[in-house]
């Protein structure tokens, strides 16, 4: 939707009927309306009722079901089922009283703090919540199209058929075959995936396509989580792990004589994307053409499109906030959270969404009770499997330095002198932590 | 970190050295338990080194749940100082045969089974067994409701009505373990002990032998396990 189309609806909410929960403010407890029901707005809900059950929560979401993003790649290698990330939002209304409308917002009114919904309604708030997430921009890629990459090439970086046929793909290639991953270009969600996926699929192919190779083109030099990544694909895969990494790693590392089954191009060596190549199956980097088998080129991406729509991007495509209360710089009383907004120094990822939302339900409670919010601090986990039984991790503590969320210094990663114990717990510690920090989000 | 990563493998034989998990698979799963087998199990047990295990139960992170000296540091993990060493290592050999896998916390423990040798299992047992249980702080117990001389009957003589024998006659009258890998319970949290009571109770855990831990468990009420939870907590 174009911003001008959307603001215009705007004019239309006088002639909305209103909700009955959107009416009174103020009397009987604040009202806060919350746009999209992921990990940050589910968590935000939650945690609202938590602090203060006098809090009225309602979530404006477009889907009945939640699709889990986070550990969707495990769809691809068949580890899970995509049926097994779904999520049903009947906790968060029986047990914390949110209420759940399902609709869309096509009209947005910050003076009279009022949205308009597609059902034709309207939803007024004393503070709005916007937890989007992200958007694909498969158009920006050359050749590429949302049309190609439902058909033919899937990104698979928002779960749902595209994960499915990228599934689909990995096991009907051919043996021998190359399937090539497009890490996109920052910042995006989830900074290990690419490199998580690349081994998640080199793990598949070590049983059922030996031959297979998996190129991970990236526009980069570097990412999160590299060394201890390498480290295991050189275990598990045959990796040659580049010079300039080998600093720090441990004795075991082996130099192979034949490449492995993942390649990783990086910036320096061509792997930057230039277009895509439907019709012969090829992409064009800046160090040649590259065919594949398999395609999954992961777009560049920006906040969610309500975002845009509601006047709350700016030119990175991204939401600019104030840290203290998550408030938007360009709209206020609404506070965007999650991947969607400029967090500085903390990652687009599920747990941050998560944080974020504990972090603003926190000030919107001290808000609402005339307190100023107090210092806040944040914290992100982002587990990564080199393989199913290989778990690393980056972490961190962030706080408000010179107005900028900025990492606490210190060890942020699996070591990589890490035991075979440390290891393994790593990936034990990924699966547990999948299924308990759901249950933190939505249940 | 270096030197002791290193100190490890040589000490583990090697064993160590392989990054697959291909371990468990060359060793049989267990066989349901008979009094038999456990027997015979037991009679194999290596002989521990309680010094190789004191280095592996902080080599393997045991200490981060069950507590540099065997008490743990919060009420959610057992506590291990004291156990006996039978105990510890059929536990550990149940967990290997993924005989005891209730819930996720068996899952850490499950996945680290394979890397084990029988004689780490066993040294890290004898380990345990050396170090001094004690009662659990008064903060994690919750004595206030507890019904101690209940609790005290039921350890000492058992319920005729309901056919259940005394809790001593297997664990000891000071809680302190018997044959037949018997645990010790004193000094045990509550939770925990409620956790693996409710566990029996309900079929989640059946790796005792010819259920002779879960018939009794379920004959108990929910507050009797309460009484006994809070009733081995203060001993020590």
């Amino acid at each position: 939707m174009k911003r001008r189309e959307f603001l215009s609806l705007a004019g239309a909410l006088a002639a909305g009927t209103m909700l009955p929960l959107g009416g009174a403010r103020g009397a009987t407890g604040a009202h806060v309306v919350i746009l999209g029901g992921g990990v940050g707005g589910a968590t935000a809900a939650k945690y609202l009722r938590l602090m203060d059950p006098a809090i009225r929560v309602t979530i404006v979401e477009k889907e009945r079901r939640y699709l889990r993003p986070y550990g969707s790649s495990e769809v691809i290698t068949g580890h899970v089922g995509l049926s097994d990330l779904e999520i049903d939002y009947t906790p968060l209304q029986s047990k914390y009283g949110v209420t759940f409308v399902f609709d869309e917002a096509v009209g947005f009114d910050p003076i009279a703090q009022r949205l308009a919904l597609k059902g034709g309604e309207s939803l007024s708030y004393d503070r709005l919540i916007v937890s989007p997430g992200i958007q694909l921009l498969y158009d920006q890629i050359e050749g590429h199209s949302e049309a190609l990459a439902k058909a033919r090439f899937p990104a698979a970086w928002i779960p749902g058929s595209q994960t499915q046929l990228l599934r689909n793909q990995l096991e009907s290639m051919p043996q021998g075959g190359t399937f090539a991953i497009v890490a996109p270009p920052n910042p995006f969600r989830c900074p290990p995936g690419p490199y998580e996926r690349g081994a998640l699929v080199a793990e598949w192919c070590q049983r059922h396509n030996p031959r297979a190779k998996i190129l991970i083109l990236d526009p980069r030099n570097s990412f999160v989580t590299d060394q201890s990544m390498m480290l295991g694909w050189n275990r598990l895969y045959g990796f040659n792990i580049p010079l300039e990494f080998m600093a720090d790693m441990p004795d075991d590392v082996q130099t192979h004589a034949n490449p492995g089954l993942i390649e990783w191009i990086r910036q320096q060596d061509g792997g930057t994307l230039i277009s895509l190549d439907a019709g012969s199956k090829a992409l064009e980097t800046e160090g040649g053409r590259v065919s594949a088998d398999v395609i999954n080129i992961i777009p560049p991406m920006r906040a969610g499109a309500i975002a845009e729509a509601m006047g709350l991007t700016d030119a990175s495509g991204f939401c600019p906030i104030d840290p203290m209360t998550f408030e938007s710089r360009l709209q206020p009383k609404v506070h965007v959270i999650g991947d969607a907004c400029i967090a500085d120094q903390m990652p687009k990822s599920g747990y941050a969404a998560n944080n974020q939302a504990k972090v603003t339900a926190r000030a919107l409670v001290d808000l609402f009770a005339g307190r100023e919010p107090g210092p806040p601090s944040w914290q992100n986990t982002c587990y990564a499997l080199a393989g199913s039984e290989y778990g690393l991790f980056v972490a961190a503590v962030y706080r408000l330095q010179d107005g900028r969320i900025t990492a606490h210094p210190g060890v942020r990663f699996q070591s990589l002198d890490a035991t075979p114990a440390q290891i393994r717990l790593g990936a034990v510690y990924q699966q547990n932590w999948l299924a308990s920090f759901t249950e933190d989000c939505f249940a | 970190m270096k030197t002791i990563a290193t100190t490890l493998i040589l000490l583990m034989g090697g064993a160590l050295a392989s990054w697959s998990p291909q371990a468990a698979e060359t060793r049989a799963p267990a066989a349901d338990w008979t009094p038999a087998a456990l027997s015979a199990t037991l009679a194999a047990m290596p002989e521990g080194d309680a010094a190789r295990g004191q280095l592996l139960h902080r080599e393997w992170m045991c200490d981060s749940c069950h507590g540099a000296a065997g008490i743990a540091p919060t009420a959610n993990w057992p506590s291990l100082a004291g156990q006996k060493a039978d105990y510890t290592y059929k536990i550990l050999l149940d967990y290997l045969a993924e005989r005891r896998n209730e819930d996720r916390r068996s899952e850490l423990m499950i996945a680290l089974m394979p890397m084990l040798s029988d004689q780490d299992m066993a040294d890290l047992a004898v380990f345990y067994e050396g170090l001094t249980p004690s009662a659990v702080d008064p903060i994690l117990r919750a004595d206030d409701t507890a019904d101690l001389a209940h609790a005290a009957a039921l350890a000492r003589k058992g319920d005729r009505s309901r056919l259940i024998t005394p809790c001593a006659s297997c664990h000891g009258r000071h809680g302190q373990g018997g044959i037949h890998a018997a645990p010790a319970l004193a000094g045990q949290m509550p939770i925990a002990f409620t956790r693996t009571m409710n566990a029996y109770k309900s079929g989640l855990r059946d790796n005792d032998v010819k259920a002779s831990m879960s018939q009794f468990a379920r004959k108990l009420t929910d507050e009797e396990i309460h009484d006994l939870a809070t009733y081995y907590a203060r001993m020590d």
